[in-house]
């Protein structure tokens, strides 16, 4: 990765945070069909059926979040080193991705999927009723996957994205230590 | 109450850990104990990121309030329940390494915060000279002294780190 990195290489406006500026790295990600997705889920679920106005998208809050932690950065160091500016990109790309394994619809669909999983016959694995004999000769509990951890799969598995932390010459571990 | 929480509830009883969890203390203990647990080869599926008192598990935190909250409101499904002896005998390890060895100079909650921030760190960067330099560094007060090699050879021996 170039030694320069250019924070503002794009930029777009946020209802929030106003003018945004983005690294190339990040208007790449910004435009792969996993970040993209984003658009389409609503920061607050399904509550903007109810408050129509409540429509701020995963996609914009990534955004934010994205611009705040280059902010939080700018706010430690007065005047960064080369080292300090890579930092800075993953701090920001921190927040960029913290969102994206979320599920369609959000939280809501995530809770149900936990209360699928948490039912499921092979939930009561390690237990055995008062009174029965264990059966088990092993021990496996499922869990389900809350969206930070398809988020980790995302960044791990995605073609797209995987391509994308080759290019910018990213070593796994850096990226997903952050996130 | 659905399994996971039957299950933390009753692992939390074997190691004699309390499942309340209005204290920071006791959820510390919760946390370092389920994680010690994954270690031992009882591995309840949760992930772990590093935070302020060391692994740290999202999904456990939501696991245990939904425990501690159904008990309070009187569930008391877990009675009916016990753990399979493959369990019990599992977690016999964490058991023992839990209770602090002497001269060590810590509460038991940071007890258990060491040990499972080096094995943290030994897993995340397979080098024990890192980890050493990184606890000093994060967690100095828990190393001071010989707390940390005693805590080192511990796991050693109980074979909780990767060979």
């Amino acid at each position: 990765m170039s030694q320069q990195i250019d924070f503002e290489f794009n930029k777009l406006h946020d209802s929030v945070h106003k003018t945004i500026g983005l690294s190339k790295l990040e208007v790449e990600i910004i435009d792969s069909k996993s970040f993209q997705r984003l658009r389409n889920i609503k920061q607050l679920s399904l509550v903007h059926y109810v408050f129509p106005g409540a429509d701020y998208s995963r996609f914009s809050h990534s955004l934010g979040a994205c611009h705040l932690a280059g902010k939080l950065f700018d706010a430690m160091y007065k005047n960064p080193t080369e080292e300090q500016i890579k930092l800075k990109q993953k701090i920001r790309l921190a927040g960029l991705l913290h969102d994206i394994g979320h599920y369609p619809f959000s939280h809501t669909t995530e809770d149900a999927i936990k209360q699928y999983i948490n039912k499921a016959p092979n939930a009561m694995s390690g237990l055995v009723k008062k009174g029965e004999t264990a059966t088990e000769t092993s021990f496996s509990a499922q869990r389900y996957l809350d969206h930070e951890n398809i988020g980790s799969k995302i960044l791990d598995h995605n073609k797209e994205i995987r391509y994308l932390r080759k290019k910018w010459d990213r070593s796994d571990r850096n990226i997903e230590f952050i996130y | 109450m659905d399994g996971p929480q039957i299950r933390l509830k009753l692992v939390l009883d074997l190691l004699g850990l309390s499942s309340n969890v209005s204290t920071l203390q006791n959820r510390i203990r919760i946390q370092k104990a389920i994680f010690l647990a994954k270690y031992s080869g009882v591995d309840l599926g949760y992930s772990y990121n590093w935070y302020v008192h060391g692994p740290y598990s999202p999904e456990l935190t939501s696991d245990y309030y939904d425990m501690d909250n159904d008990i309070s409101h009187g569930d008391s499904d877990y009675k009916n329940y016990e753990l399979t002896p493959t369990l019990v005998s599992s977690l016999e390890k964490v058991k023992q390494i839990i209770e602090m060895p002497s001269g060590v100079d810590l509460t038991k909650t940071e007890w258990m915060e060491l040990l499972s921030s080096i094995i943290y760190w030994i897993n995340s960067t397979t080098d024990e000279s890192k980890t050493k330099t990184i606890l000093a560094k994060q967690k100095s007060g828990l190393c001071e002294n010989s707390n940390y090699d005693i805590a080192l050879k511990m796991l050693k021996e109980n074979n909780f780190l990767p060979s």
